[in-house]
């Protein structure tokens, strides 16, 4: 199995389901920034286009005030509940959106070049490597976009999933193994 | 392809950017204490150079974060941008 995922030049799959957070809060704030760090287990991804992984979640930036949070679907109720515990006096707003969005990855040696075809972002690893983030455009579908060690991770609106899996698999066709 | 520096993100493609007009408009606190044509003036009249010109733009596709940008309105050119609440940087040609 593992090597016919090898084989693949491109493979493109649909995510299970999982929990996805919606973080809004001051990060200038060290308090505040202290309190989710301790939650984490890793500190909040203050640089821009970075992410950030702890024991339960993994966090990215998606601007100045803004993170999504990932976590397993068992651990969605709970994550959500010891944010807002930990945050309860601050200015701060934990939102679950997980049944908003659908997740894909698309793994492979040529998974860049394939998401090339509709995004204008620089996605060598030089320039794009694991751990980083960007909120943008594929095929004119907002994207939140994570590179993972065997390539990469978008979420998109669920009602842009149907859409966006057909995009996939139309621009992926020269790359099936 | 024309690109916009956005001041968290970086350089990205104009199409995950909004435009929101001239920038430092001010809104006088006490509008109904203005004449009809000073009113007519901030709700309608903009600047229309030909050359430098500080804007708004909305980053819509991206971090979705208001900032503001000097562009040459001639040649297109982005010649500065940052953050609200900064000031307009002198021009940087």
């Amino acid at each position: 199995m593992a090597e016919m995922m090898q084989d693949t030049p491109a493979a493109i799959a649909a995510l299970p389901e999982s929990g996805k957070l919606i973080l809004r809060a001051d990060a200038d704030n060290a308090d505040i920034r202290a309190a989710i760090g301790g939650v984490l287990t890793a500190p909040l991804p203050v640089e821009p286009l970075t992410s950030m992984a702890g024991d339960k979640a993994t966090a990215l930036w998606l601007g100045p005030d803004e993170w999504l949070l990932l976590c397993a679907e068992a651990d969605r109720a709970g994550l959500q509940q010891a944010l807002e515990t930990a945050l309860a006096s601050q200015h701060a707003s934990v939102v679950d959106v997980s049944d908003s969005y659908q997740g894909f990855s698309v793994t492979g040696p040529k998974a860049a070049d394939l998401l090339s075809k509709g995004c204008a972002i620089d996605l060598h690893p030089v320039a794009f490597g694991e751990g980083k983030v960007v909120r943008t455009l594929l095929a004119k579908a907002d994207i939140t976009l994570l590179r993972i060690e065997a390539g990469f991770q978008l979420y998109v609106l669920r009602s842009f999933a149907e859409y966006t899996r057909l995009w996939l698999d139309d621009a992926g066709r020269e790359y099936r193994g | 392809m024309l690109t916009i520096p956005c001041p968290w993100c970086g350089e990205r493609d104009v199409h995950e950017f909004r435009s929101g007009g001239e920038a430092h408009l001010k809104r006088e606190r006490r509008a109904d204490a203005l004449s009809d044509a000073e009113w007519a003036d901030f709700l309608f009249l903009r600047a229309n150079p030909k050359g430098e010109h500080a804007e708004r733009w909305y980053h819509v596709h991206g971090c979705r974060r208001w900032f503001n940008a000097v562009r040459n309105t001639h040649t297109d050119t982005i010649l500065a941008v940052y953050k609200p609440g900064e000031a307009k940087p002198e021009a940087a040609q």
